[in-house]
């Protein structure tokens, strides 16, 4: 009996989901900078969903989001205890760093998207409401634990 | 069949090669219905009917023509006609069949390399297109497979690099033409993208994504997103890298004011980006409305 070529077997199971149109992942970077690790892991998690990605890439995400923050507030509560200035350098560096995971589970995904003939998602507004709503949820976050920690 | 019908069939397949399928498909409408029903004819119905990206059809026409026996073309055609209509796993099995056929096809090998780029497999399709291209390297379908797979991975220089041999080898090929604008889109040569995109649709009218790539380059094009080329030309990434650096050593030499206009700059710069493209493709499209 001849061995099946493993190229020429079947591998498709399913069409991908036709739902709400994603982000372009690179256009997260200007949330990543401006909003900080929150604005960009939310925004993260909501195109994974889009892309329909796996529960493993989205969790590759949020652990990276969560490390981020992590790493975000301890420098600033060790190095540059204020809410402005040098801690919004960190905070955006936190950003980057975290956009680099959503650049690196995501950009696959939608370039396959793309090849599919899906247009991207405009992301103005939520991005711009992920700048304002998260920049002010991690300032006031950062506040409240450099009270606590009596800086 | 007949020697005149035999005759009028190479008419319709000399009327495709010209890329004329509207009158190709006129002239098998004059065919009696004994050659109409040749297994010729239904694979060049199906041709015609695939160069104006009229799915459907093209999927009825090949089922009509495997009515008759199997046939690698127009399982290839019906495998196309279901990936166009988005049912992936049908078409899957249909190029499997075909390949069953014509297993060294490099045009079908290829087609189903496009199919699995398109559910994100690329190692299987990265090795679908290394067949096609033994079996024939110089295949438009598989420079067309290869940019694709260059693309789909990421690499905007791989797939500028295939797009230049393609265009190389077939300067006239309207896939290489839009392909090479298309690759000169991706990297910001909005001036390069519009001319290729615009030969592509001279040199074949009836490919609607080309028109549409050409429409979009033209609104780059617009003097109102000049400014925005450099961010195009250097990717998203590495702009953020420059303007976030300068920034840095502007505030390390404590120089504030010039670090507080630099910031006012970039940031105005990136609303701009925002911005500003919507807004032109308003603006020319209002223009060509009126």
């Amino acid at each position: 009996m001849p061995v099946p070529d493993p190229l020429l077997t079947p591998t498709i199971t399913a069409t991908p989901p036709v739902g709400v149109p994603p982000w372009r992942p690179q256009s997260l970077l200007v949330p990543a900078v401006l909003g900080g690790v929150l604005a960009v892991t939310v925004l993260g998690l909501v195109n994974a969903g889009r892309l329909d990605q796996s529960r493993s890439a989205r969790l590759a995400l949020l652990g990276t989001g969560l490390l981020a923050l992590g790493a975000r507030i301890a420098v600033t509560l060790l190095l540059t205890p204020s809410v402005g200035g040098p801690a919004r350098a960190v905070g955006a560096a936190a950003g980057v760093l975290t956009w680099l995971t959503v650049r690196g589970t995501q950009s696959r995904p939608f370039r396959a998207y793309e090849l599919r003939g899906g247009e991207p998602a405009r992301l103005f507004w939520p991005g711009l409401a992920a700048i304002v709503g998260f920049g002010v949820v991690e300032a006031v976050l950062l506040a409240v634990l450099l009270a606590w920690a009596g800086r | 069949m007949t020697a005149p019908e035999h005759r009028h069939l190479d008419r319709v397949a000399a009327l495709l090669d010209l890329g004329r399928p509207e009158q190709a498909l006129a002239e098998l409408g004059r065919l009696p219905a004994g050659p109409a029903g040749d297994i010729r004819a239904f694979r060049l119905r199906a041709a015609a009917l695939t160069e104006l990206d009229r799915w459907a059809e093209v999927a009825d026409t090949a089922r009509y023509g495997l009515g008759q026996g199997p046939d690698a073309e127009l399982l290839g055609r019906l495998g196309l006609a279901l990936r166009h209509l988005g049912q992936y796993p049908s078409a899957e099995r249909a190029l499997l069949d075909a390949l069953a056929l014509a297993p060294h096809s490099a045009w079908l090998l290829t087609q189903y390399a496009d199919l699995c780029l398109l559910v994100g497999q690329t190692t299987k399709a990265e090795s679908l297109v290394a067949r096609a291209a033994a079996a024939d390297p110089v295949s438009p379908a598989v420079y067309a497979s290869r940019y694709q797979l260059a693309y789909a991975t990421g690499d905007r220089r791989g797939a500028e690099q295939v797009a230049r041999e393609f265009l190389g080898r077939y300067p006239e090929h309207p896939s290489a033409l839009a392909l090479h604008g298309l690759a000169a889109a991706g990297r910001g040569r909005m001036g390069v993208a519009s001319r290729s995109l615009g030969q592509a649709v001279a040199q074949d009218p009836t490919g609607a994504a080309a028109a549409e790539a050409a429409w979009e380059t033209r609104v780059y094009a617009h003097p109102l997103l000049l400014p925005l080329r450099p961010l195009y030309r250097l990717g998203m990434f590495p702009t953020w890298l420059i303007a976030v650096g300068t920034l840095l050593v502007l505030n390390l030499l404590g120089w504030a004011p010039a670090a507080l206009a630099a910031a006012l700059c970039w940031a105005a710069y990136c609303v701009y980006s925002w911005v500003a493209p919507p807004i032109v493709r308003r603006l020319v499209l209002g223009r060509w409305r009126g």
